[in-house]
C-alpha cells in the first residue's frame, strides 16, 4: 500500500468514527452480569438453567403473563392473546389473538399457527423439558388466523397457569423455530421486547429492542449479557460501573457488603428455589424408614438458614414451596435432633454409621449447601462420599439413577401440582419412561396427586394436596432444607418502569418502559 | 565389582550425608521440609480443632485466640485445615515422585544401556510426554478418570516420568562404552546386573536433584488441579482447594486465600533451596567457578 493510499484510508476510517460517535452515545446500554461460563439452550421449552430462563424472559411472550414485577398467578393478564374464553364443563378455551404483533427479525406476523405449533411442540417430550405440564391437550386449532382452541381430555389444576410467558407456555415463531432446527437453542426467535442479535461463546450475549414489540419499542436499545462465573470478578465489575445489574450470591456475605455500596439497590427477587435432599430410596440402606428418618432428623434446617442469611433465605415448610397454592404446613417437618438421627440408625441396625455415594454439581451455591449437610449430617454418623462432577454431567448422572442423595434447587410455577407432579408422582420416577425428577422413587402419594390435579372443587383439590404433603413428609421420600430467593444488584442509574416483588424468569423484566440514564 | 551390602550401605549413607551438609543452602532447605514433614506427621497433634468441624455460626471469622487463622465459609479452623491439608499434598506429591522416579530411571536407563528399537520407543514416548505442560497432561488425566487420590498421583506421576527418562537416558548413554561396563559385559554379567550394579549408582545424583525439583512442581500441581476443582473429594482439606474456596471470598475475607498459598510457598522454597543446594554441591564444574 502506497503511502498516499494509506493516508487516505486512515482519512476515511477517522471520518466514519466521528460519524458514528454521536449515535453510540446516545445509545442506551443495559450491561447485565451473569454467574456463568457460558449460555445453554435459550430455547424457551428447553431452557433449565437461571442463565438461560432470565434471557428467555426478555425474548418470548405468552398467550397471557404474569403482570412484569410479579411472580404468582392472581396477577395473570392479557399477553399476545387479548381475551378469552371457555366452555362451560372448563374443558375447551378459546383465545382471541391481538392482531399485528411482529416475530423477530422479519419472520412475520404471530398468529393461530404459532399458537399451535407451539403448543405442540411444548407437548412433545423430544422438543420440550416441560411436556408433562400438557399431557391434558387433546387438541389445538387454529379456527382462524387470530383464534385458538384448546380442548383438554381432562380438568388441568390451572390452564392459564401453563399458558403465561414461563417455561412451555413460551410462544415460539414456527417458520423461525422450523427453518433454525437445533440452531433455535442458541439464535431464538420469539416476539419479546428484545431480539437476538449477537452471540460470543464464553463471553457475552447481545439482544437488541425489538422495534416492532406490540407495546412500542423498548427505550432501552440494546442489553449485554456478560458471562462472569467468578463472582468476586463480577462484583468488582458492578463496584467500577462495568455492569449496570449484578446477578448476586444468595449470601448473608454477599448480601451485606453490596448493600453498603452507594446507589446501589439489592433486590431479593421471588420465586425462591426450594433446596430438597431427595433419598433414593431403591438403594439400600435407604429403603429403610428408620435410616431415611435419621436423615431428616439431621438437618439443622433453622441453622442453615442463619448460616446462609435471613435476608436471602427462608426455612422450608412442606415438601412444596412456600406460598405455593396448595402448600400447607399442617404437617410439620422433622425437627433436628441429632441424637434421635444417631438412635434410628442404631436401630435399624447401623450403630457404626451408614456411607452414602453422592453425585454432587461443582456449582456454587448447591456444592456449598451439599458441604454443609456432609458436615451436619457426619455428626451424627452419615458419611457422605461426595462424587462432585460439572452440572451438564450431574444433571445426566442423577438421571440414571446413580445418587443415593440427590439434591436438587428449584423453583416451578407456583401450584402444588407442579412440584408435586414432578417430584413425587411414580409416573415421573428416574429411569422409566415418564421420567422427570422423581429421585426418591417416591410412590406413597400418588393417588391424591394425581386426583387432585383433575378436581374440578377447589376445597376438595386443597385436601388432596394437603394428604399428598403428609404422605410424602412421613415416608421421608425427600428432606427440604431451605429456600433462596435470587438475588440481584441493580445500579440506581437503572429505571425498572414498575414496582419489582418478583419475576418467574428468576431475572430483573426488561419492559419498554424501563430505562437507563 | 561388587562389594559386601553392609558397607554399600554404610557408603551410600555417609555420601548422602556429606551431600546433605555441603552447603548451606541445603541444609537451610532441609531443615524447613523437615519441618513441613513434621507437621504433617503431627497433624492431629499439632491442629488445634478437627480441620473437619463446621460450625455454622462462625462463618469467615477473622484471625483470634479461638482460631488463630479464622475460619473459612462453613466455619472450619483455617490452621487445623493447613496442617492436615500438609498430608494430602507431601503424601500426594512424595508419591507420585517417587513413582515417576522408579519408573522413569528405569525406563531411561534401559533405553539408554540397550540402545536400538528400545531406544527409539521410549524416546518417542518420552517426548510425546514431554509436550504437554504437566498440569496439562495431570488435568486431563485427572478429567478423564475422575478426582481421587490415587488417579491424582497417578496423574502427576504420569506428567513427571518423562524427566525423569531423560535424565536417566543421557548419562548412561555416555557411560555404556566405559571400559569398565564393557569388563562387565566381557565377564558376562546380565544387562540387568551391569545396569543396577553398575550404571545406577553412578547416576543417582542427577536423579535426586531432579526429584527434589520435581517434588515442588508436583505439590503445586496438586494445588493447581485442587484450585479448578479437580482435587481430593471434599471435605479433605487441601491447600489448592482451599484457595479456590478462599478465592469466592476475597473480597471480603482476603486470609482465606492467603494462609494456604503462604503454605506452598513454604514448601516449594525449601525444595528449590534443596534443589539448588544439590546441584551446586554436586556439579564440580560449578563448583569449580564458585
Amino acid at each position: 500500500m502506497s503511502f498516499r493510499t494509506t493516508v487516505f484510508a486512515t482519512a476515511c476510517l477517522a471520518a466514519a468514527f466521528t460519524q458514528a460517535q454521536p449515535a453510540t452515545a446516545a445509545e442506551k446500554v443495559l450491561r447485565v452480569g451473569m454467574a456463568t461460563g457460558d449460555i445453554g439452550k435459550i430455547d424457551p421449552h428447553l431452557a433449565a438453567g437461571t442463565q438461560d430462563k432470565v434471557v428467555v424472559g426478555w425474548l418470548f411472550n405468552g398467550l397471557v403473563r404474569v403482570k412484569p414485577g410479579e411472580a404468582t398467578p392472581k396477577f395473570i393478564e392479557p399477553d399476545l392473546a387479548e381475551s378469552w374464553t371457555s366452555s362451560p364443563d372448563g374443558l375447551s378455551w378459546t383465545f382471541h389473538l391481538r392482531h399485528g404483533v411482529q416475530c423477530h427479525q422479519g419472520y412475520g406476523e404471530f398468529t393461530a399457527e404459532d399458537v399451535v405449533y407451539s403448543l405442540q411442540r411444548a407437548a412433545d417430550p423430544n422438543r420440550s423439558a416441560y411436556s408433562s405440564d400438557y399431557k391434558a391437550i387433546k387438541a389445538i386449532t387454529a379456527i382462524d388466523k387470530y383464534t385458538v382452541q384448546i380442548d383438554y381430555s381432562e380438568h388441568v389444576p390451572s390452564v392459564l397457569g401453563f399458558l403465561i410467558n414461563f417455561q412451555g407456555g413460551n410462544m415460539v415463531c414456527k417458520a423461525a423455530a422450523e427453518k433454525m432446527g437445533a440452531d433455535f437453542t442458541k439464535h431464538p426467535i420469539g416476539t419479546g421486547p428484545f431480539q437476538f442479535k449477537e452471540y460470543a461463546p464464553q463471553q457475552e450475549l447481545v439482544l437488541e429492542a425489538n422495534p416492532a414489540y406490540y407495546e412500542g419499542r423498548p427505550k432501552i436499545d440494546r442489553i449485554e449479557y456478560r458471562f462472569i462465573p467468578a463472582t468476586a470478578a463480577r462484583d468488582l465489575a458492578f463496584e467500577k460501573g462495568e455492569i449496570d445489574i449484578d446477578y448476586g450470591q444468595t449470601d448473608k456475605t454477599w448480601y451485606s457488603r453490596i448493600t453498603k455500596l452507594p446507589h446501589t439497590k439489592v433486590v431479593a427477587v421471588e420465586p425462591t428455589e426450594l433446596y430438597t435432599v431427595h433419598i433414593n430410596e431403591s438403594h439400600p440402606p435407604l429403603d429403610n424408614l428408620k435410616v431415611r428418618q435419621a436423615i431428616a432428623y439431621a438437618v439443622p434446617r433453622d441453622a442453615l438458614v442463619k448460616y446462609r442469611g435471613e435476608e436471602v433465605t427462608r426455612a422450608a415448610k412442606s415438601v412444596v414451596p412456600v406460598g405455593y397454592l396448595g402448600e400447607t404446613d399442617a404437617t410439620p417437618l422433622f425437627p433436628y435432633d441429632p441424637a434421635k438421627a444417631k438412635a434410628l440408625l442404631k436401630e435399624a441396625g447401623y450403630p457404626n454409621g451408614i456411607k452414602l455415594k453422592v453425585v454432587q454439581t461443582s456449582l456454587g451455591t448447591m456444592r456449598d449447601t451439599m458441604e454443609v449437610l456432609q458436615g451436619q449430617l457426619r455428626k451424627v454418623g452419615i458419611d457422605l462420599d461426595l462424587q462432585i462432577v460439572e452440572h451438564a454431567t450431574f444433571h445426566a448422572q442423577i438421571r440414571k439413577d446413580m445418587s443415593d442423595l440427590v439434591l436438587y434447587a428449584a423453583a416451578r410455577y407456583p401450584i402444588a401440582d407442579t412440584y408435586l407432579s414432578q417430584f413425587y408422582d411414580s409416573a415421573a420416577t428416574v429411569g422409566t419412561p415418564g421420567a422427570v425428577a422423581n429421585f426418591s422413587h417416591c410412590n406413597v402419594a400418588d393417588a391424591e396427586i394425581r386426583a387432585a390435579r383433575t378436581e374440578t372443587d377447589p376445597q376438595k383439590q386443597l385436601a388432596l394436596w394437603a394428604t399428598a404433603q403428609k404422605k410424602i413428609i412421613e415416608n421421608v421420600c425427600s428432606v427440604p432444607v431451605y429456600e433462596l430467593f435470587n438475588v440481584w444488584a441493580i445500579s440506581d442509574r437503572v429505571k425498572l418502569g414498575y414496582e419489582l416483588h418478583g419475576a418467574l424468569s428468576q431475572g430483573i423484566p426488561i419492559i419498554p418502559a424501563t430505562t437507563i440514564e | 565389582m561388587p562389594r559386601p551390602a553392609g558397607s554399600a550401605a554404610g557408603r551410600l549413607a555417609r555420601k548422602l550425608w556429606r551431600i546433605a551438609t555441603a552447603n548451606i543452602t541445603i541444609e537451610a532447605g532441609i531443615v524447613l521440609f523437615l519441618l513441613v514433614v513434621a507437621v504433617a506427621v503431627f497433624a492431629p497433634l499439632i491442629a488445634t480443632h478437627d480441620p473437619l468441624d463446621q460450625d455454622l455460626f462462625e462463618r469467615l471469622g477473622t484471625p483470634s485466640t479461638e482460631h488463630w487463622l479464622g475460619t473459612d465459609s462453613f466455619g472450619r479452623d483455617i490452621f487445623s485445615r493447613i496442617v492436615f491439608g500438609a498430608r494430602i499434598s507431601l503424601v500426594i506429591g512424595l508419591s507420585a515422585v517417587l513413582t515417576a522416579m522408579v519408573v522413569g530411571s528405569f525406563l531411561g536407563v534401559l533405553s539408554g544401556y540397550l540402545g536400538g528399537w528400545v531406544d527409539q520407543l521410549v524416546g518417542q514416548a518420552t517426548n510425546i510426554l514431554l509436550a504437554f505442560p504437566s498440569l496439562i497432561l495431570g488435568l486431563m488425566v485427572v478429567a478423564f478418570l475422575g478426582p481421587s487420590m490415587i488417579n491424582l498421583i497417578a496423574a502427576i506421576a504420569l506428567a513427571t516420568v518423562p524427566q525423569f527418562v531423560r535424565v536417566a537416558r543421557a548419562p548412561t548413554v555416555a557411560l555404556r562404552d566405559r571400559d569398565y561396563i564393557q569388563a562387565c559385559r566381557a565377564l558376562g554379567f546380565s544387562p540387568l546386573r551391569t545396569m543396577l550394579r553398575h550404571v545406577l549408582p553412578n547416576i543417582w545424583p542427577e536423579i535426586l536433584v531432579m526429584a527434589t525439583l520435581w517434588l515442588a512442581t508436583a505439590i503445586r500441581v496438586e494445588a493447581s488441579l485442587a484450585f479448578i476443582g479437580l482435587g481430593v473429594k471434599p471435605p479433605t482439606p487441601t491447600w489448592g482447594g482451599m484457595i479456590r474456596e478462599g478465592f469466592e471470598n476475597i473480597l471480603t475475607s482476603l486470609w482465606l486465600a492467603i494462609f494456604p498459598s503462604l503454605a506452598i510457598l513454604v514448601v516449594v522454597f525449601a525444595l528449590n533451596l534443596i534443589g539448588d543446594g544439590l546441584r551446586d554441591a554436586l556439579d564440580p564444574r560449578l563448583r569449580k567457578d564458585e
